[in-house]
C-alpha cells in the first residue's frame, strides 16, 4: 500500500529477508536513525520513494520483534513508569545484533522526539508539495 | 426475666435431699437444674439448627431429632418438674425469643459485619443464624454432623467451623485449611504485582541514579537486560560490538553475576579491551587465563580484583603483552615489590595507571620510578592510597607527558607538592583531581592561575585555607579555556562554635563564585559547590539573573547551600536551559519549585524528597 503513493505515507513496510512483510506506522519507526535516513526524502534512496525497507541480514522472526518494539516505544514514548517489553530469551542475541544495526541503541528524549515529529511532518509537507508541482 | 424465676416455683412443688448449694443458690434464684435443662435444650435446638440449615443434612434430620428427643428425655428424667406442657411452650417461647434477640445482637457484632463484607451474597439473617448457630454448636465430646461429608463425628476443640456456621469432620476440616492456605498464597502473589513497569521505590531509586528517563528504555538495554538476566543459557556472545559487550559486563557486575563462569563470555582473542567491573568472584586462576586467553590485550580494568596477587602479576610480568592501559581496583596483595618490577619491564607502553584502593602497596618509592620507566603515561589516578605522601607527589613532576592527575592521599599532603607538580607539568594537564586536601592553600591556586591552560577537569575538594580571594583571582583573566567540570566541594570555613561569621571569607564565597561563572560558565557542563556555604544568597541571584545563561550545565551540586531558596532554584532552571539535574539536599529554604519538564531536582527538604514534573514549562 506504502509503495502506491507517498501521500499515503502514514504507514511504510518493511521487509525481512524470508521474505515476511511488515507494514508499520512511519513515526513509530523513526525510532532507528538508520530507518530513518532510508526513508529520508532527500536521500533518494529507493526506500525513501516506495517506503518499503527491505533488511537482508534480518529474518522475519527478528524483524517482528523490532516492529513489535517500534509500536511499543511509540505507545509509550512519553509516558512515565513504562512496563518492559517481553524479550524472548532464545531471540535475544539476535536482536541485540539487529539492534545494533539498526541503530536502536539510544534513548531519545522528549525533545528529540519533537525535533522527529516535526522532521516527520516537514517531510509529509514537502512530499504533498512535490505532487502539487 | 430471668428463668429462674419460673423454675424457683416448681422445684417448690417437689421434695427431695437439697445440698448446701442448691439452698444457697435457691437462695440467690438460680436453679442449678434449670440452668442444666436450659443448656441442653440449647445444643438440642444447635443441632435441629444446623441439621435444617445444612442442605445435605437433610436426609440425616430424623437422627438429629431423635437426639433432641432423648436429649429432652434425660431432662424430663431429672427435672420432673418441668414436664407440664404449658411449661414446655413457655420455655420453648422464651427460647425463641432468647434466640431473636442473641441473633440481633450477633448482627450488632463485629464477626458478623465483618463476615458479611466476606460474603456479601448470601442472606443476612441466614448469615446471622449461622453465626448465632455457630455459638451454640455443640460442645467437645458430643457427637455432630458434619456440614460438609454429613458424616457423624466427634466435637472436639479443634473441630473447625464449616463455610456455613456448623461444624465440620476433621478430614472435611484439613482440606478446608489446606483451601485457605492456597488462597491465601495465591492471595498474596497477586497482591504487590505493580500495574506499570517499576515500583515506585524503584523509580525514586532511578532518579538519584541518574537513569531516569521519560518513555520506552531502548531495544538494546532491553535486551541487555533479558539476556543478562540468563547469562547462564548463553554459551557465546558471539560478534557483538564492543560498546554492547561493555554494557552487558556492567549490568552483570551490578548484579554480581560475573564469576568464572561468565567471564570466559567476555575473553575472545581478538579483543584488546576488557572490562571487568566486578571480579570479586574471580580467582588468581582466572586473571592468568585473561591474559592467556586474550593476547592482545591493551587495555585491562578489573574493579574489586582482590585476588590479582603477585603471582598474578609475575605472571603479567612474563608474558608478551604490552598493555597500554591498567585500571586496577582493591588489587591490595600486590606488594611494592612486585608492581616495581611490573613498571619497570612493562612501563614502557604504558600510557594510562589508575591504581584504586591497594592500601600502603604503592607508595612513594613506586611513584619515583615512574618518571624513568613510564615515559608515555598521560593518565595516572591514585586513589585511596595510604602509603603516597608529598615526597612521592613531588616525582610526578617530573612526568612530561602527564595530562590526566587526579590523586586522592590518606597521608596528610601540603600544597608545596602539588604547586611543584603544577609548576613543572601545568602547561599540558587537561585534568586535574585533588580530593580531600585539607592543608593546602591559595598557593597553589595561584600556581594554577599562572601556569595552567589547558584545563577542563578541575577538582579541589575538602580544602580549609584556600579563600575567597584566592578563588577569584585564580578565575579573573585566567588564560586557560571554560571549565567543562569543576568540584570545589567542601571548600569551607568550618568552625563548630561560630559557624555563620567567616571574616576572612575563608573557602568559596561570593567573589569566587562570581568570578567563577564569569569565566567558565559558557562551557561548564558539571558544577559541584557542594557545602559550599558562605555562598551568599544575592550572589546567587546574581549569577543566576535573567540575563545570564550557561548553555552546557547539565549537572549542578548545591547541596547544603544555606542560602539556597525557591528563587534561586527557579532562577537556575531559567538561566540553564540543558539543565537535567539539581541537587539541593540540605537547603532548607528551598520549600515548593516548580520544576520545569524534564529537569530532575534532587533533595527537596519536604516527604517527597526528590521529584520530577512533567507539567511546567
Amino acid at each position: 500500500m506504502s509503495s502506491d503513493g507517498p501521500e499515503l505515507s502514514k504507514y511504510v513496510t518493511l521487509v525481512s529477508h524470508d521474505g515476511y512483510e511488515f507494514v508499520v506506522l512511519r513515526e513509530a519507526v523513526l525510532i532507528s536513525s538508520v530507518i530513518k535516513g532510508m526513508l529520508d526524502p532527500k536521500s533518494q534512496f529507493s526506500e525513501a520513494r516506495s517506503g518499503r525497507c527491505v533488511f537482508e541480514e534480518i529474518n522475519g522472526m527478528v524483524l517482528e520483534k523490532v516492529v513489535e518494539y517500534c509500536q511499543y516505544w511509540y505507545k509509550y514514548k512519553e509516558s512515565e513508569n513504562v512496563p518492559d517489553m517481553d524479550i524472548p530469551v532464545e531471540l535475544c542475541l539476535e536482536l541485540l545484533q539487529a539492534a545494533d544495526f539498526l541503530a536502536l541503541d539510544r534513548m531519545i528524549t522528549a525533545g528529540e522526539f519533537d525535533t522527529i515529529m516535526q522532521i516527520a511532518y516537514a517531510f509529509n509537507s514537502s512530499l504533498s508539495l512535490g505532487l502539487n508541482v | 426475666m430471668r428463668p429462674g424465676h419460673r423454675s424457683h416455683n416448681t422445684r417448690r412443688s417437689i421434695s427431695g435431699p437439697h445440698s448446701a448449694l442448691t439452698n444457697y443458690l435457691a437462695s440467690n434464684n438460680i436453679s442449678a437444674a434449670q440452668i442444666r435443662a436450659d443448656a441442653q435444650a440449647r445444643r438440642a435446638a444447635a443441632a435441629a439448627d444446623s441439621s435444617s440449615n445444612t442442605p445435605a443434612a437433610g436426609e440425616l434430620q430424623p437422627v438429629t431429632e431423635e437426639q433432641a428427643e432423648v436429649d429432652e428425655d434425660e431432662d424430663e428424667d431429672e427435672v420432673v418438674a418441668g414436664t407440664s406442657a404449658a411449661a414446655a411452650a413457655r420455655r420453648a417461647r422464651q427460647k425463641r425469643k432468647k434466640r431473636d434477640e442473641a441473633i440481633e445482637k450477633i448482627k450488632k457484632s463485629k464477626a458478623y459485619k465483618k463476615r458479611k463484607r466476606n460474603a456479601d451474597d448470601s442472606d443476612s439473617d441466614d448469615l446471622a443464624l449461622a453465626l448465632f448457630n455457630e455459638k451454640l454448636a455443640p460442645l467437645p465430646g458430643q457427637m455432630s454432623n458434619c456440614e460438609i461429608c454429613s458424616k457423624r463425628f466427634t466435637v472436639t476443640t479443634y473441630s473447625r467451623a464449616g463455610p456455613d456456621g456448623g461444624l465440620v469432620c476433621n478430614s472435611c476440616g484439613k482440606d478446608l485449611t489446606q483451601d485457605e492456605d492456597a488462597n491465601k498464597k495465591s492471595k498474596k502473589k497477586r497482591g504487590p504485582a505493580p500495574k506499570g513497569g517499576a515500583g515506585r521505590r524503584k523509580i525514586q531509586s532511578r532518579i538519584l541514579d541518574g537513569t531516569y528517563t521519560v518513555g520506552a528504555k531502548n531495544l538494546m538495554t532491553l535486551c541487555i537486560e533479558t539476556l543478562a538476566n540468563n547469562i547462564d543459557l548463553a554459551d557465546d556472545l558471539g560478534d557483538l560490538p564492543p560498546p554492547v559487550i561493555d554494557r552487558i559486563a556492567r549490568l552483570l557486575s551490578k548484579t554480581r553475576l560475573l564469576d568464572p563462569r561468565t567471564l570466559d563470555l567476555f575473553l575472545q582473542p581478538h579483543h584488546d579491551i576488557i572490562n571487568i567491573y566486578d571480579a570479586a568472584k574471580l580467582k588468581s586462576d582466572d586473571f592468568i587465563k585473561i591474559f592467556q586467553l586474550v593476547p592482545q590485550l591493551k587495555k585491562l580494568k578489573l574493579r574489586n580484583a582482590i585476588q590479582f596477587t603477585d603471582t598474578v602479576m609475575q605472571y603479567l610480568i612474563t608474558r608478551n603483552i604490552a598493555l597500554e592501559s591498567i585500571y586496577i581496583h582493591g588489587a591490595n596483595l600486590i606488594g611494592e615489590d612486585v608492581w616495581m618490577e611490573f613498571l619497570t619491564k612493562k612501563g614502557a607502553h604504558l600510557k594510562g595507571l589508575q591504581i584504586y584502593y591497594t592500601d600502603k602497596h604503592f607508595g612513594d618509592k613506586a611513584v619515583g620510578l615512574l618518571p624513568s620507566v613510564c615515559p608515555n603515561l598521560t593518565r595516572l589516578k591514585i586513589c585511596h592510597n595510604q602509603e603516597l605522601s608529598d615526597q612521592g607527589i613531588e616525582c610526578i613532576a617530573k612526568l612530561s607527558n602527564l595530562e590526566h592527575l587526579s590523586l586522592q592521599c590518606m597521608k596528610k599532603t601540603s600544597s608545596n607538592s602539588y604547586i611543584k607538580v603544577i609548576e613543572s607539568i601545568g602547561p599540558q594537564l587537561r585534568t586535574f583531581s585533588i580530593k580531600k586536601v585539607s592543608d593546602v592553600d591559595d598557593r597553589l591556586l595561584d600556581a594554577l592561575h599562572e601556569k595552567c591552560t589547558n584545563l577542563s577537569k578541575l577538582r579541589i575538594t575538602e580544602s580549609e585555607f584556600m579563600t575567597d580571594a584566592g578563588f577569584a583571582r585564580l578565575f579573573r583573566g585566567w588564560k586557560n579555556k571554560p571549565l567543562t567540570f569543576l568540584d570545589l566541594q567542601k571548600c569551607r570555613y568550618v568552625d563548630a562554635s561560630r559557624p555563620r561569621d567567616n571574616e576572612h571569607k575563608v573557602g568559596l564565597c561570593s567573589e569566587g563564585f562570581e568570578a567563577l561563572m564569569e569565566h567558565s560558565g559558557d562551557k561548564l557542563q558539571n558544577l559541584n559547590v557542594h557545602a559550599c556555604r558562605h555562598i551568599p544568597r544575592e550572589t546567587f541571584e546574581k549569577v543566576f539573573s535573567g540575563d545570564k545563561s550557561y548553555p552546557k550545565l547539565r549537572h549542578l551540586e548545591i547541596s547544603f547551600c544555606e542560602e539556597v531558596n525557591d528563587f534561586v532554584v527557579g532562577s537556575i532552571f531559567r538561566s540553564c536551559p540543558d539543565l537535567k539535574e539539581v541537587n539541593v539536599f540540605g537547603c532548607m529554604k528551598v520549600k515548593d519549585v516548580r520544576v520545569p519538564r524534564g529537569k530532575i531536582l534532587v533533595g527537596v527538604p519536604n516527604a517527597l524528597g526528590m521529584r520530577i514534573e512533567g507539567v511546567d514549562d
